[in-house]
This record gives C-alpha cells, structure tokens and sequence, in this order.
C-alpha cells in the first residue's frame, strides 16, 4: 500500500498539466487579485478621521461653543484617533470646491458644516451614490451634529431655568454626561478580523483551487481502471489486494490536493496579504475537509461510463467553473447574483462544494463561534461521502466484459 | 502434478460475436507454450479471461491447481504479465516503474531493491535508469515493459506480442531473454502472429482461430500435420518438357516455373531434392543456386484453415 502511496504521490507531482490547474492557476489569479485589490485593502485597513469641512463662523458665544465642540471632536487625548479631520474655509463655495478637489482622492472630504443662527448645517456629498466607507462616514457626521444640537438646546434650556446649575463640578459632570455619546462613538469592527471587500474573492478562489485539486483523483483513479489504459489492466492483475491500491490512491491524491490547496491559502494570507487572525488550524482543517470533497468530486467523475479521460476533465472543469460563479468568483454582479440566490434558493447553495468551502473560510475569519465553520466542514464530510458512494461501484470493479 | 495453467471449455461472448468458442488450454510447468493466431483470433482474449480482467460466459480456469479469481492473491503473486501495448507510468524513471510493479508484488523493499536491479541488468537497462519512458525508444520501451512484468521472478509469466514494432536486434535480444528466464525455471506463455518467433522459441504451440484451437503440439508434431513437405527452389532455364517431367516426380505436388526460378512443393520424403536434381540432369540442364525450404507453421495453418496466417 505505501508503494502505491508513494508512486501515486511521485506520478501526480509530476503531471505539469494536473499540478497547474490545481496549484498555478489559483496562485496566478491570486496575484491578479492581490493587484486588482491590494490598494482597496490598503484605504479599507485605515480607521482615519473623517475628513470634514466647516465654514468659518463669527466670534459670538454659540460660534466658540461650536468651535470647542469641533475642537473636541477633532482630537483626542493622545491627539491620536481623532473622529473628525477638520478643515476651515471661508465660504460654502470654498468648501464645495474642497469637496470636488478630494472627490476622487484617497481619503475624500464627505460634506462641510456651517453654523447658521448658532445651529450647525450639515451638507453631505453624493449620499447615494457613495460606497460603504462615504456613506458611514456622511452618517457619522450627520449624528455628531445632531448630537451637538439637542445637547446645545437642552443645556440653554437649563441655563434658562437656573443659570448655577451649571456652576461648580456638579456643572462639569452635566456637560460630560452630555458630551459623552460623541466621545464614545468610535469606529470599530464588529468581527474578530476586520471586514475587507475583497476577500470574498479569495474565499471564493480558495473554492475553485481546491476542487480544481478533484483533478488529481480523477486522473489517479482513471489509472487503476482495467478499461481505460493498458497501465491500469497491468495494474489490476498486480498481487496488492485491490482495495489497498484504490485506498492508497486516493489518499495520496487528497494529500496532494491538500497540500496544493494550503500553499495557495498560505499565498493569500502572507503574499497577500489576507489576514485569517490566529486561525492557522482551523484553515488547515477547511482545507482538507475541502480536499477531500474534492478528492471525492474527482472519484465520482471518474466513475462515469463510456467517457474518455479528457472528457471527464472537461466535465470537472465545467462544475468548478459554474460552482465558482455561485460562490462569487467573477465580480460583483456575479456575487449579487450568487446572494440572489443563496437567498432564494439556499438549497443551491447547500450542495455548491465551492460555495460551501468559501464559506468555511468565512466562519473562520469572521465568526467568534466554531458552529459555523463546523456546520459547513459537517456539509463537506457528507458530501465527500456521498460522492465516494457515487463511484464505489466503480471502484471495486476490477473485471469487464471488455476491454 | 497439476498443469500450471489449466483452461477447460471456456466461452467468451463480446455481445453476439463468440471470441472464445469452448477453447481449452494445458500448459505444463518448464514449458514454452506459444498460442499461435492471426490478429483477432482470442489470444489476447484468453489471456485476460485467465487473468480475471474479462468477464466470461462459461468454463473453468485454474493456475497451480487452484481456480483463478478476481481474489486470488496468492497466485496472482506467481504471475508476471507482459501486456501487448507499453503500460508504465509516463513521469515515473525506469527504475521507479519497475520498483513499483515489482512492489506490487513483493513488500520488503531490501528484496525488491535486489530485484529491480537484476531485473535492469536482465533486460540491460542500466545506463537508462533514471531515464523517463518518452526519453527511450520503441525497443527500450519494450524492454522496459518487459521488465516491470518479471521483476518480481514470476513462476508463470504471460507475454502478450512482445514484440510488435520492435526493431530486429531488440526482437533478438527479448526472445533471448525470454529462453534465459525459462532456464531459470519460468513457465511462459507467448502470444504472437509471428509464426518465425514462436517456432523459434516455444515447447508447444497452439494454432487459434476465431476463438478456436486448431491445432496443438510441437513444431514438429503440427507440421507433421500438413502434408506438404519441403519447398524446393532452383534457379534454372527449364524448358517445358523439363517441367513436365518433373510434375510427374512421385512426391512432387506442385511445380511451377517463372521468371527462371522453379519452385516445387513436395509431400513429406526422404530425398526430394536429390529426385529433382537427377530429373534436372537428365535434361542437360545446369541449375544456379538451390535451396530448400521445410514447412513452416504458415503451411500448417494455410493447410487448415484456407487462409495465410497474417490475411
């Protein structure tokens, strides 16, 4: 059984055709990504201030109060993570022409501010049509101000009724109390690894490259069959029990696969930059989870009658191909279309290998609980098994009534 | 003592076309038995139907004593198997596909590495060792498909055309091997429709046709068949008369002259030539060259079955 472990190992690493589709090919399209993403992730990785401007005021007593408010709001203690990144212009107009000027910059200024008869005037900029980060950061300001306007009223409102209210350190903790929803508004993330728009093509690769690794088990297994070469007739009239032989081939073909599959993982995460947190192991474990259904997906292809070898990679080719659109792989109106779907149809989801083992990589990332990923590993075993079911026939066959 | 290969009544339908037509088969240990056929005769089909690759219809087969069967472990390990068609692994070197075939038979890798290693010096593939298949040629290939299929010194090996498209020194050099490894103590099966290589190596032969024996027995028992004997061929002038004369020889079958050759098939005798020669004398005619040429397992199967072995 080691003998044909090992000959199984050496035969498929030494396959170019086979090794490229299950290890080239998912590390040149992670490259590509990583160039065609690496500058989103960059913006998407900083926590700046949000850059706003405010046109300046005059010198009366709600011009300095809103002045020390924005003061406050634009600097911390550390002078470090402050919430807002001010910037003073003369005029509307100027800060109209602030906002056109950065519009397309790195870090865009999202509105200004104006104070008119001592109430601030938020203008946000292209709400609509902004992305995530704009539009967070447009809702962040518009909450500020409005924060700053019934916090404003509310203390007039106690001057008027008793001007000592405010005098003396029962005073100072009234004005915290009221300052305190803005200065506990920080922005964070809500995952244990920060959210980036682009992983989910990476999640959705590492779905492809590892069925892609089913390539490996089929043309290993097509080997062993007495009917497809004159190598797998020598093979089967060999003295090693036959169901050994089958047994050593697909394990060195899922280690392959396996093997293939961590090094395009430990590509994306330290190549490119992909954070995973501390959860090497549990990668690990999607990974050959996500193997071995490969490995299976490869088996059943195998066992399909009265189909040459280059059809049956054809046809492999085909379900990697389309399982890869429903996980999300080809662009974002392909991903709404996946979700669509997902959402409407959970069940196509549910039996999309390449779905489920991006998935996997998502509970991984973004779950503190290991339900999810466990649910999604449980859906993998099973559908290895029932794909292993699919070609036992095939695979315990060893005479045919031709040849 | 049992026959090392034992075949009886066995019957193998592809669909309505019968391939093997109650064909039976005793091969003895020591032997070199060579089953003798045009292309598409069963040979192949035997072959496999013995070594359990092929489903059959009826019959019964046993090696060693023992029925044959998909599980027969113990006796497939007493097999060795030279397929007609090259089966190795294309990435592995010469030295890993023969270590492999070889494990498939033999675990301890110590014994194995003894083996593989005599089996590249038996077939002399030393300098190719680590050589990949599609880097040798046709008949180090072949060579190579040998060796992968005797390595683990098999008691009963089947060779399927060994040599198809082989080139002549190769062809030499494997039916030489093939003696050696019956001196050794082998018992071997040869497929071929090369009528020149069985003759020249095999014990027994037996004659297939359409799933069918015709034939079996030594060399000189299946010719003792056919009753044409000896051709004779003499490059002459011969005048009709002179033609006609030696028609009316007593052995004399068939005698033909063109081109000044004259060619004469004789039944079996004791001296034919000399008859012919005397005739030719006679007739104050000086022949050029002379020779004769004995019946040839060709002769046998046209004898039986109205057609050339390779038609």
């Amino acid at each position: 059984m080691w003998n044909t472990f090992k000959y199984t190992v050496l035969d498929l690493l030494r396959m170019p055709g086979v090794l490229v589709w299950a290890l080239g090919f998912p590390l040149i399209l992670s490259t590509v990504f990583m160039m065609m993403f690496g500058p989103i992730d960059e913006m998407g990785n900083q926590l700046d201030p949000i850059p706003v401007a405010v046109v300046q005021s005059g010198e009366t007593a709600d011009d300095q109060a809103f002045n020390a408010f924005l003061q406050a709001m634009s600097k911390d203690e550390d002078g470090q993570d402050a919430l807002f990144a001010i910037t003073t212009v003369a005029s509307p107009s100027e800060a109209m022409q602030l906002i056109e000027d950065t519009a397309n910059g790195e870090n865009p200024c999202v509105g200004y501010i104006e104070l008119i008869d001592g109430e601030p005037e938020v203008h946000v900029v292209g709400a609509a049509s902004t992305g995530g980060v704009e539009k967070i950061n447009s809702a962040i300001l518009v909450m500020a101000m409005d924060t700053y306007v019934a916090n404003s009223a509310m203390i007039k409102e106690l001057v008027a009724e008793d001007p000592m209210m405010l005098a003396g350190p029962a005073g100072t903790r009234i004005m915290d109390s009221m300052l305190e929803p803005l200065q506990a508004t920080v922005q964070t993330t809500v995952t244990p690894n920060q959210p980036k728009e682009s992983v989910r093509f990476y999640f959705a690769l590492l779905g492809m490259a590892a069925l892609f690794g089913g390539s490996l088990g089929l043309v290993a297994l097509q080997r062993m069959k007495p009917n497809t070469s004159a190598l797998g007739a020598r093979r089967a009239v060999g003295a090693t029990p036959h169901g050994r032989a089958v047994a050593a081939t697909i394990l060195g073909s899922w280690i392959i696969t396996f093997v293939c599959l961590f090094i395009t993982y430990l590509y994306i995460r330290y190549v490119a930059n992909v954070s995973f947190g501390d959860h090497d192991f549990e990668c690990l474990l999607v990974a050959a989870f996500a193997a071995l259904t490969a490995t299976a997906l490869g088996s059943a292809i195998s066992a399909i009658p009265h189909v040459p070898e280059s059809g049956k990679s054809g046809i492999l080719t085909g379900i990697v191909c389309f399982a890869s659109l429903f996980a999300g792989l080809y662009g974002q109106p392909t991903m709404e279309l996946a979700d669509m779907i997902a959402r409407n149809f959970p069940v196509v989801e549910l039996v999309n290998p390449a779905a489920q083992i991006a998935q996997a990589f998502y509970s991984v990332m973004y779950y503190d609980t290991p339900l999810p990923l466990m649910e999604h590993l449980g859906i993998l075993l099973v559908m290895a098994l029932i794909l292993f079911a699919l070609s036992a026939r095939s695979l315990k066959r060893r005479r045919y009534a031709s040849l | 003592m049992h026959d090392v290969v034992s075949v009886v009544d066995l019957v193998k339908r592809y669909g309505s076309a019968l391939a093997l037509d109650h064909f039976n088969m005793e091969i003895e240990r020591g032997e070199v038995f060579g089953l003798l056929g045009p292309n598409g005769s069963g040979k192949t089909t035997a072959i496999n139907c013995i070594l359990q690759l092929l489903t059959y219809d009826r019959g019964e087969i046993r090696l060693f004593g023992q029925p044959m069967t998909q599980t027969s472990y113990d006796l497939k390990r007493r097999i060795g198997v030279v397929p007609q068609n090259v089966a190795v692994f294309e990435e592995l070197t010469v030295r890993e596909n023969i270590d492999y075939f070889c494990g498939l038979y033999v675990s301890d890798s110590a014994s194995r590495k003894k083996l593989v290693h005599e089996a590249i010096e038996f077939v002399g593939l030393e300098d190719y060792e680590k050589a990949v298949p599609k880097k040798l040629s046709g008949g180090l290939l072949r060579r190579l498909n040998i060796a992968c299929g005797i390595a683990h010194k098999p008691e009963l090996v089947f060779f399927d055309e060994p040599t198809v498209a082989v080139d002549p020194q190769s062809r030499a050099s494997i039916l030489d091997g093939i003696k050696q490894m019956n001196a050794d103590g082998s018992t071997i099966v040869y497929t071929s429709h090369y009528m020149e290589e069985v003759e020249e190596i095999c014990t027994r032969i037996m004659i297939m046709d359409k799933g069918r024996t015709l034939a079996c027995g030594t060399n000189e028992e299946l010719k003792q068949l056919v009753a044409a004997g000896e051709k004779i061929i003499i490059e002459a002038d011969v005048p009709e008369a002179a033609l006609l004369r030696i028609r009316s020889l007593p052995h004399v079958l068939t005698a033909t002259y063109d081109d000044g050759s004259l060619s004469i098939a004789c039944e079996n005798g004791e001296h034919n030539v000399a008859d012919v020669l005397d005739e030719l004398t006679k007739a104050r005619i000086r022949p050029g060259r002379i020779w004769a040429e004995p019946p040839t397992l060709n002769d046998v199967f046209l004898e039986i079955t109205g057609r050339e072995l390779r038609d």
